[in-house]
């Protein structure tokens, strides 16, 4: 059994600290908006989990270009510990923005542009899995989900733009909004300060989660091969 | 005068329940890691003890 990296356990170490100093700068340095009041706090760590997921995406992409031009099992175990992690993220990002909308909209739900492109990217990422279960040898597989990591990465940059390109009452904190974006605002200088720092924080979140994903995953490759060996 | 001395609406349940929802969601899944993790490790034990009782 290899014991854990010294690196992992220094970034384990840093990422919970960044994420305390996130959430009390959350909690207790950024200003509370003036209309929407302390429900608009959710946007810090909202967005960022959106980030996280389009991120793990992004990568789940790349590593499937990887994949298929070495064929090497390394970058397929990184795809599925990313596309596993940007699921998620995506998910609680649906979910808190559900949260924030129900006292602002008026609804926990509705079928805005931007909404229904983040349902699709999130059903097409599940589907992945799916994908994954459904076929036995293992080659074939880490090839059928690398093709299909990068074909579905379209639907990232679909739901990216989509609150920029349609009407939509999602709003859009970096570059203009949509005239009807209703829970829109301007950010002042502390709520900047503290939407990057989330940032920053869920990317670490993100880095420290995937490395113990893929650790996990060859664990369970080496299982795989000594099973196979023990049957043969 | 009336708008400027408006105060920001009382959202304060809804918030705690997205944090809820964003960090409660996070640590299940580190936990799901763990849990995982340690099962793996357990599987991984006792096949390598079977693969050397097999081997002699």
């Amino acid at each position: 059994m290899v014991p854990k990296p010294q690196l992992l356990r220094i970034l384990d170490f840093v990422t919970v600290v960044l994420l305390l100093i996130a959430t009390g700068l959350v909690f207790f340095y950024a200003p509370i908006e003036a209309i929407m009041g302390n429900v608009q706090k959710v946007f810090y760590f909202h967005v960022a989990s959106a980030w996280v997921g389009m991120l793990s995406f992004m990568v789940a992409a790349v590593v499937g270009i990887l994949y298929l031009a070495r064929e090497e099992r390394k970058w397929d175990t990184i795809g599925l510990s990313s596309v596993e992690i940007g699921l998620i993220f995506s998910i609680i990002a649906v979910v808190s923005g559900s949260i924030w909308a129900r006292p602002i909209w008026n609804t926990w739900w509705t079928w805005d542009p931007r909404l229904t492109t983040t349902t699709i990217m999130i059903f097409v990422y599940a589907a992945y899995f799916m994908l994954r279960s459904g076929i036995d040898d293992p080659d074939k597989m880490a090839r059928f989900t690398a093709v299909y990591a990068i074909i579905g990465f379209v639907s990232v940059p679909l739901t990216f733009f989509s609150a920029r390109l349609y009407r939509t009452i999602h709003p859009v904190i970096i570059g203009s909004n949509q005239p009807g974006a209703t829970s829109s605002f301007e950010m002042t200088v502390s709520m900047q300060f503290v939407f990057f720092f989330s940032l920053i924080t869920f990317t670490f979140i993100y880095l420290d989660l995937l490395w113990h994903r893929v650790r996990l995953g060859i664990l369970q490759e080496k299982i795989i091969q000594l099973k196979m060996k023990l049957y043969d | 005068m009336a708008l400027i001395a408006q105060q920001p609406a009382e959202t304060t349940v809804y918030f705690i329940a997205g944090f809820c929802v964003i960090l409660g969601t996070i640590f299940m899944y580190v936990l799901s890691l763990w849990f995982r993790w340690h099962q793996s490790c357990k599987d991984f034990k006792n096949l390598q003890n079977i693969d050397i009782v097999e081997e002699f």
